[in-house]
């Protein structure tokens, strides 16, 4: 009589667990000679990350069907002739202390529709999750947790501008987790840098309302037309232009920029990131391997006084200090310190100096040489043609305004018309400014900013028309917030005049 | 039936005309406009360092990534 294999449905629990002193204890060591040290790099950190979010508890689901994971199987694993399972396990990480009976209870208090305890507590106590995938040697699948605090202890700010909401369906609770999707590549169907495309698509796909590609769709894409090596699968990472076609293939399109200088790889970093981009990272280590990482935040402490005494404001991108980056060799949200690296006696390079969660220990030094940046198709005007208006706008209001004492700054970043309309409602604009912002002035969907301001906050804005090239003048409105002095409405009116922009106050 | 707005051949309402880029209405505005141009040139140097990083040479587009 033959086995009846795959006849019956698989069966799932739910299991709560309290976090143990070490993370890795939970994962089985592979089989055999295993070729790297076990436990892998991912787990300790993973483990040293949730410990610093303050985990005490983790439930897992034992039968977990993972979009991603299952696409891999379909494209590689499902012909290996190890039986590879097309399921994973997930680990959800809790800030609270409660145990298999405290579970039970708040999900029998769901019954009858009322009872929201079980449903808070989880919410308010919840960390994100962690998509345990059963490849040996490579197990951490989608990972999204939350990001440390905003504000550091010394009182710098952390910016995670390309972090966005996932919603999480756990028993019968529906959790919300804010971060970004991480996974360790798998070196079957994705190496490093489709890691950080994938999650540079995560950021900035949903915003377009486009379908996320699963690793296995970005490798088959990127290897379509451009074959840098022999072979796809198992994937031998990828160039900057299968970089580009997995990026158009998914609905978006590609920046790509050189690295020059510290200051202008500030620039683009702090105006890509907050405004909700997530840019891919190509970087060379020490030892001249290629590697990419997916940039989500940046940290920023005060900018940096002008350089050059000819100029009268200073770019608040100085104040970049750390930019945090998915690192599949690492983990999430990992601290990668910017300097100027001397490589040649004229040649200054900008270096990443990628550190472990919360201590000094160094990981490692990078070289970084470009950054990709998947955007919507209608942003065609770039950061670099924003901040050449800006930086002129910046100078003529630093000489006007000689008060601020050379303090005037410059940001750049993208908004939705929507979102900036909606921000505008606490400018402090007069009803008719108001009335002419919301309803008399037509946007395009993405609007390029450029804002002016002291440290204590804006001066105005510069709205500008993302869909436009660099050919023709793109600005649409120059926009008065709360601390331009009184009285200089009339100097912001002569900006606007020769923008050929509106003005709005 | 209600007349649609903007057909081919309609045109778009216009800015007003006070935004239209046009000469200074004023000593005052014109001086702002000088500020602004003197400020487009001092800033030169640093636009056109800054856009030499959109111009991408086929070794940066082969750049291999593959660290694990």
């Amino acid at each position: 009589m033959l086995d009846a294999r795959g006849h019956d449905y698989p069966a799932q629990e739910i299991i709560v667990l309290p976090f143990p002193p070490n993370l890795s204890e939970l994962f089985p060591t592979p089989r055999g000679l295993v070729e790297t040290d076990w436990p892998p790099t991912q787990i300790t950190y993973l483990g040293a990350y949730v410990t610093h979010l303050g985990c005490k508890t983790l439930v897992v689901e034992t039968h977990y069907v993972d979009r991603d994971y299952i696409s891999d199987v379909a494209l590689f694993y499902s012909r290996s002739l190890r039986a590879y399972p097309n399921f994973c396990q997930r680990v959800h990480f809790f800030r609270e202390v409660f145990d298999q009976t405290r579970w039970r209870t708040m999900t029998d208090e769901l019954n009858g529709g009322g009872n929201r305890t079980g449903q808070e507590f989880l919410q308010g106590t919840y960390l994100g999750f962690s998509v345990v995938r059963p490849l040996p040697g490579s197990p951490i699948g989608r990972t999204v947790l939350k990001t440390v605090a905003r504000r550091t202890q010394s009182g710098d700010l952390r910016e995670f501008g390309a972090v966005r909401e996932y919603l999480v369906h756990l028993g019968g609770f529906e959790l919300a987790v804010d971060g970004l999707a991480f996974q360790q590549q798998d070196q079957g169907v994705s190496a490093c840098a489709t890691t950080a495309l994938w999650s540079a698509m995560h950021a900035v796909a949903r915003k377009e309302a486009l379908a996320i590609p699963t690793p296995a769709d970005i490798t088959q894409a990127a290897s379509r037309y451009v074959l840098a090596s022999g072979r796809s699968l198992p994937s031998e990472g990828l160039n900057i232009q299968q970089i580009c076609e997995a990026t158009r293939a998914a609905g978006l399109e590609p920046l790509v920029m050189r690295s020059l200088s510290l200051e202008q790889d500030r620039a683009q970093l702090l105006s890509y990131v907050t405004s909700g981009f997530a840019p891919v990272l190509a970087i060379q280590t020490m030892q001249g391997m290629g590697h990419a990482v997916c940039a989500v935040g940046v940290k920023l402490g005060t900018p940096q006084p002008q350089s050059d005494p000819e100029l009268h404001f200073r770019d608040n991108a100085s104040a970049v200090s750390v930019v945090y980056i998915h690192d599949d060799r690492l983990g999430p949200y990992a601290s990668a310190d910017l300097y100027g690296y001397t490589q040649a006696p004229n040649r200054i390079r900008t270096a990443l100096r990628i550190r472990w969660p919360r201590t000094d220990n160094e990981m490692e030094h990078a070289i970084l040489d470009a950054i990709i940046v998947p955007v919507p198709a209608k942003v065609r005007l770039t950061v670099t043609r924003m901040r050449e208006l800006g930086l002129a706008l910046a100078e003529t209001t630093g000489e006007i305004f000689s008060q601020f004492n050379r303090t005037v700054g410059l940001n750049t970043r993208y908004f939705k018309g929507i979102d900036y309309r909606r921000l505008s409602l606490d400018f402090g604009l007069s009803d008719d400014g108001l009335y002419t912002l919301l309803c008399e002035l037509a946007l395009s969907r993405y609007v390029g900013v450029v804002e002016i301001s002291v440290p204590d906050g804006p001066l105005f804005d510069v709205l500008l028309d993302a869909t436009e090239t660099r050919a023709n003048p793109a600005a649409l409105a120059c926009i008065r917030r709360r601390l331009l002095p009184s009285g200089a409405e009339r100097e912001l009116g002569a900006i606007a005049n020769r923008l050929g922009a509106r003005l709005i106050v | 039936m209600t007349k649609r707005q903007n057909t081919a051949g309609e045109k778009a309402k216009t800015v007003p005309e006070e935004s239209k880029p046009q000469t200074p209405r004023s000593a005052e505005e014109a001086k702002v406009w000088e500020i602004l141009e003197q400020a487009r040139q001092k800033v030169k140097p640093i636009v056109k360092k800054e856009k030499e990083a959109e111009v991408l040479t086929s070794d940066l587009l082969n750049l291999r990534m593959k660290a694990h």
